[in-house]
């Protein structure tokens, strides 16, 4: 009953939940931007106002990150009841929802939507990097129409979940393989990614095999592994011969710092497990260190076959046995998409927690209190 | 006679002793005009003979003779070694005078990573070594206006030292010109990625470059039409391809060539790499070099057995280079060396077929006018044909 009373206090609360999201995503967005400093393309992300007002037509901007000469193919989807209104950019298209921008040599691109006179709506977009082999999504941005007032969404709306604290500069990479011998090791480096490299062995011969490696957050139902998670990734496989082919291979991945010690993770329990569809559980892998520079620890492990992955580790054990509470033990409860388990347990880290620039991390912390802070003095004027 | 009139001209126009520094960065004195030359490898000999001045050579090396169609004259002459081991005793009798009993002014032409003879030779009346190359394009017009004092051919080393500036020069233009006009405009590469979007986020189903393709067109926007360049040296096997990098004279040629020479990224002049490298690298180009038995290939038997052996390799059909049939068997002759202008022309054309560029033609001017030799019509030098 007291949870189903902390549940609706976060319905009425909702839409500024969401505004107040989208803000923290942004800035950290553009937190990781300033971190990332190699590269041409580092990512594209979308500045939009969350609150159009009904009716009215606004402005949005994708921000290309990155060091000229840039090319880069976008696609945006605007949703259902928004309506694309005109670009002054000269090298785009639109079909339905979508429009394609061909970005040449542009750090930025604007483009104008109608919004409908009320409801709400999420952006999503994807960029491909013609100048590396990068491929990335333009992190999910939701709008309400009205600002979030009392009259503009029903109450039964769920707010929307919080994006990842922090965004990758890339989320998706796809390698080709042209020719994969049987018996005969291939590897591929990735950058930008937390994998930074898989080495893929066939038992048969495999032409023109495409390895895709996609970020991705946990789909509700599948279960969470056991440990703290650190991300969640997919690696699939494309190509004539796959089928009857037995692919296996190593995955060599990293696990940032700050992660570790924002945590206290102890750095022997991080795992690599693969989900199995069938038996539709974790798999644990073998999982050893294999290095470490000034930011990041590297990991190895192999796999027998590419799947979803989940990279975890656990708390040090004279931490866990004292357990004490912090600051976001106050906030975890207001998060909706918190699960009961995590809001009960003091010691439990927010969900999915991204691997991200440290200095970003600072800044999630930062941003975390301040909303806190926000939350707590609501509170107490409405116990008033 | 008329030559030997202009030799006892030129002869008398020269003040000795004459100090040079070689390529070797060796202070060398020549205190007489050079009566006799001893050449220890080929590209000195053709060197010494674009200058005018073979029948003074006395002496050469087995790799000499073992090019019969460029030196004929010189099958007679006396061996003093391999390319690179030397016999000093006869370096020594071959300088001597048979009637004085003296040794005459004999020059000997080594390579600069090749000081032995200079050590060993020392202090011997006469006999004064030079370490020059003649097949390193940044140095080639130095070691030959050098060579043309020294032999008392500043004229005729002048004379090839402009021709093959004209024909270096005729490359770069014409490769400048074709990297502009081949150019990808910024709204053609728009509509090329619109294209790909549309067929590929917005359900048409037109035509489109695939990404691959597409993202090499980017490259050339960026860059400029430069086609990515393999150069294949010996592959022995699939797993070990000798390739030339940055500091070689092959990446030299490439890059004047207007190519991106692909293992131009790589450590080293001489790296080796995998065909499955190649493979993930995607080359616009192969180039493999040969080094033929003879001058060129006599009939296309062999150079197309060669290409088809690239092109059948697992995969070879992913990349670009197969799939639009330019792989290439060059033989090595014309590449390095006096004539290396040929062999760029040659890649000129290659990587970038519609260059009003005739290869041929200045292999012709250079046998004719240099070599005293006949174009071997009929011989097959680059395969398939450019």
């Amino acid at each position: 009953m007291k949870e189903v009373k902390k549940r609706g206090r976060g319905e009425v609360g909702g839409r500024r939940w969401k505004i107040v999201s989208l803000i923290v995503s942004l800035l950290l967005c553009v937190c990781a931007a300033v971190a990332v400093v190699q590269g041409s393309l580092e990512c594209v992300e979308r500045v939009i106002p969350s609150a159009p007002a009904p009716n009215s037509v606004f402005e949005v901007t994708l921000k290309i990150k990155g060091e000229l000469p840039l090319v880069v193919g976008i696609v945006e989807e605007i949703p259902e009841g928004f309506s694309f209104e005109g670009t002054d950019y000269e090298y785009y298209e639109v079909s339905g929802q979508k429009i394609a921008f061909a970005a040449i040599n542009v750090s930025e691109i604007r483009y104008k939507v109608r919004a409908p006179s009320s409801g709400e709506g999420t952006f999503m977009g994807n960029w491909i990097d013609m100048l590396g082999d990068k491929e990335g999504d333009i992190a999910a941005t939701t709008v309400i129409v009205g600002g979030g007032g009392a009259g503009a969404i029903g109450a039964e709306i769920t707010p929307t979940p919080t994006p990842a604290p922090t965004v990758a500069a890339v989320t998706k990479a796809s390698r080709v393989i042209p020719f994969l011998e049987a018996g005969k090791e291939v590897g591929m480096a990735f950058k930008d990614l937390d994998v930074s490299m898989i080495t893929v062995k066939s038992n048969k011969n495999v032409s023109n095999m495409k390895v895709i490696i996609e970020r991705m957050e946990r789909p509700a139902d599948i279960p969470e592994p056991l440990g703290i998670p650190y991300t969640y990734f997919e690696i699939k496989l494309e190509g004539e011969g796959i089928e009857s082919a037995e692919i296996g291979g190593r995955i060599e991945f990293k696990v940032d710092k700050s992660w570790i010690s924002d945590n206290n993770i102890d750095e022997t329990t991080v795992t690599l497990s693969r989900y199995d569809e069938k038996e539709e559980k974790w798999n644990a892998l073998p999982t050893y260190k294999v290095g470490e520079d000034d930011t990041a620890v590297y990991f190895e492990a192999e796999t027998p076959l590419f799947a979803i992955f989940a990279i975890t580790g656990e708390r040090k054990a004279e931490v866990a046995a004292t357990p004490t509470p912090t600051p976001a033990t106050t906030l975890m409860p207001t998060i909706p998409t918190q699960s009961p388990t995590a809001q009960t347990t003091p010691t439990q880290s927010p969900t999915t927690p991204s691997p991200k620039p440290s200095g970003c991390k600072a800044s999630f912390v930062f941003i975390s209190l301040i909303v806190l802070l926000l939350l707590r003095k609501r509170r107490g004027e409405r116990n008033k | 006679m008329i030559i030997l009139l202009l030799l006892e001209f030129s002869v008398s126009a020269t003040e000795y002793p004459l100090n040079i520094t070689d390529s070797a960065g060796r202070e060398v004195t020549i205190t007489a005009p050079i009566k006799k030359i001893i050449v220890l490898n080929s590209d000195a000999a053709e060197a010494v003979k674009v200058l005018g001045r073979v029948e003074s050579i006395v002496g050469v090396t087995d790799s000499v003779k073992k090019k019969s169609y460029y030196f004929p004259e010189l099958q007679d002459k006396e061996t003093v070694g391999t390319w690179k081991e030397f016999d000093y005793e006869k370096i020594a009798e071959l300088a001597k005078n048979e009637i004085t009993g003296r040794n005459d002014p004999t020059l000997v032409i080594t390579y600069t990573f090749k000081l032995e003879p200079a050590e060993k030779l020392e202090g011997i009346e006469n006999i004064t070594v030079v370490a020059f190359d003649f097949y390193k394009e940044e140095k080639l017009c130095e070691e030959v206006e050098k060579l043309g004092k020294i032999l008392n051919m500043e004229e005729r080393a002048q004379e090839f030292i402009d021709w093959w500036r004209e024909k270096r020069a005729a490359v770069e233009d014409a490769v400048s010109k074709s990297i502009s006009a081949e150019s990808i405009s910024e709204g053609e590469l728009a509509n090329e990625i619109l294209s790909y979007l549309r067929a590929t986020y917005l359900g048409t189903t037109e035509g489109h470059l695939d990404l691959e393709r597409l993202r090499r067109h980017a490259w050339f926007y960026v860059h400029g039409s430069k086609p990515w360049v393999f150069i294949e040296g010996t592959a022995k096997g699939l797993e070990d391809i000798a390739t030339k990098g940055n500091g070689s004279s092959d990446h030299a040629t490439c890059t004047l060539a207007g190519g991106y020479n692909i293992a131009g990224e790589l450590g080293g002049a001489y790296p080796h790499v995998s065909w499955e490298w190649v493979l993930e690298r995607n080359p616009d180009v192969i180039i493999k070099g040969v080094y033929t038995s003879g001058w060129g290939w006599s009939g296309v038997e062999e150079p197309a057995e060669l290409v088809e052996d690239i092109k059948s390799r697992p995969g070879a059909d992913s990349i670009f280079a197969v799939k639009d049939d330019r792989v290439y068997v060059c033989c090595n002759e014309p590449l390095y060396g006096m004539d290396s202008v040929v062999g760029l022309t040659y890649w000129a054309k290659i990587i970038h077929p519609k260059l009003d560029l005739d290869p041929k033609a200045v292999y012709i001017e250079y046998l004719t006018n240099f070599m005293n030799i006949s174009y071997p019509e009929g011989t097959i030098f680059v395969y398939p044909e450019v």
